[in-house]
């Protein structure tokens, strides 16, 4: 009786091993390699192909929306910035070159994006922003548990029918909460966005963002943005540079083609040379 | 030299001008006015994220200024209303409607060029009801709102507002022009 008890013990102790050492070969096959089964799940995926652009009755978003609830001292901060703008005088937030980083990546872009399904994972590219990009692990993996800051964030997602949502922690405190491009705050640190993304007709997709920011936001926000799918193959995206607008092409004294600097106003405008 | 000191004046300026500004707010382009530059093409710099014109521009008293015109898009967006890099070459005479500065320097926000041919370039999506909107708070990708009444102007010998009501024969044209175009080029959708 008592050898049978070992036994029993000693084999359910071997299921769980056997059992476990199959999650950890799993894990290792997440991280670093794919299978035929997941390379088929594709198919079964929504068709997101194609090129998107931003609808453009959201043009003026999120300002026809109301604003966030912010925290007094940032709403004080964006009352500034807004009376500011009105008056002519922006303060911009997008400069140096610096990626517009999460959220302004969805909110703020004024160009055409696509979506790139591989297997593991989906990829957002825009013309926005230099043609920066996210990635989106959909391998079941998790955030890591010390990650490192970055302006997109680190971003898992998973497939809930035919609605991608997005979880993106580990966003650098700088980016901004945009309500413009000269009517920003920083989110300070400690931001969460979870977005829906899904199909909402043949050829229209909406990204539904809720955003947590405790050091700047009062409660969380919650942002819509729509896209309108290009029927024109011939409406291909293209390479998008942030700055190259900074510049003015011209031949120097060797006969080399070089970029000079052009001059710009206090906020941003180009101006010609002698002014 | 010529090229010399105008590379030297560029080294000055940047000198005195730090802002790197990639994309930017509008709001330093005066809605409520709007200028006729008339004059020819200097260059037209199909660069992101902002199309660039400069033009120089007759006033008057017959003096030439340079001017600098922004485009409110990027060539994607730009090629996508049906507009290319060819659109306004070196030396085409040209009236470009502005939203100038509000500072009074020589530059603006495009609004639209009437070319010599009679075409009329806008940069608005086909979709985009004729100035229904503006963007108070970035470059939008279109046009941003004429409020033409009582525009002041000073620039050119054509210089004066855009008679009110008017505006959307203007779109119409444009709109009109660059579906031909899109045509003509194969970009129709």
């Amino acid at each position: 009786m008592q050898r049978n008890s070992h036994a029993i013990v000693l084999g359910v102790a071997g299921i769980i091993a056997v059992a476990a050492s199959s999650v950890a070969a799993r894990e290792v096959r997440h991280a670093h390699r794919l299978e035929a089964s997941d390379w088929a799940a594709l198919a079964r995926l929504p068709d997101w192909g194609g090129l998107w652009l931003p609808d453009r009755k959201d043009k003026t978003h999120p300002w026809g929306r109301g604003d966030p609830s912010w925290l007094p001292a940032t709403a004080a901060q964006i009352a500034k910035l807004k009376a500011d703008e009105k008056a002519g005088h922006p303060h911009n937030v997008y400069v140096d070159c610096l990626p517009e980083g999460m959220p302004s990546f969805v909110i703020m872009t004024l160009n055409a994006v696509e979506f790139l399904f591989t297997a593991g994972r989906v990829t957002i590219l825009g013309e926005f922003d230099g043609n920066r990009l996210r990635r989106i692990y959909t391998d079941g993996r998790s955030h890591p548990p010390d990650p490192d800051l970055t302006f997109n964030g680190h971003s898992i997602g998973h497939w809930e029918g035919d609605t991608l949502v997005v979880d993106t922690v580990a966003i650098l405190p700088e980016t901004f909460l945009p309500l413009g491009q000269g009517v920003a705050v920083p989110n300070n640190g400690d931001m969460h966005i979870v977005e829906h993304i899904r199909l909402t007709g043949p050829d229209a997709l909406r990204f539904e963002l809720d955003i947590t920011a405790p050091k700047a936001l009062a409660a969380p926000w919650h942002v819509v943005r729509d896209f309108l799918r290009q029927p024109d193959r011939k409406a291909e995206i293209v390479e998008g540079s942030c700055r190259q607008g900074d510049f003015i092409a011209k031949t120097d004294q060797q006969g080399n083609a070089i970029f000079v600097p052009i001059a710009h106003d206090e906020h941003g405008a180009p101006l010609p040379f002698e002014q | 030299m010529k090229n010399t000191i105008l590379l030297a004046t560029c080294v000055t300026l940047i000198a005195t001008t730090s802002t790197a500004v990639a994309h930017h707010s509008f709001a330093m382009y005066d809605t409520d006015k709007v200028v006729v530059l008339t004059g020819t093409v200097k260059e037209f710099e199909w660069t992101n994220p902002h199309a660039l014109l400069w033009i120089i521009a007759t006033t008057d008293g017959g003096s030439q200024d340079l001017w600098t015109v922004e485009l409110p898009t990027s060539p994607g967006n730009l090629a996508r209303m049906g507009w290319s890099k060819h659109s306004l070459v070196h030396g085409q005479a040209v009236d470009i409607e502005i939203n100038p500065l509000r500072d009074g320097k020589h530059g603006g926000s495009f609004k639209k060029a009437k070319l010599a041919s009679g075409e009329v370039l806008v940069a608005m999506a086909k979709d985009d009801p004729p100035y229904a909107g503006a963007s108070p708070n970035g470059d939008d990708g279109g046009v941003t709102a004429a409020k033409a009444a009582g525009a002041k102007v000073g620039c050119s010998s054509s210089a004066g507002s855009a008679p009110a009501g008017t505006g959307w024969i203007w779109a119409l044209a444009g709109t009109v022009l660059a579906f031909a175009a899109r045509r003509r080029t194969g970009m129709g959708a």
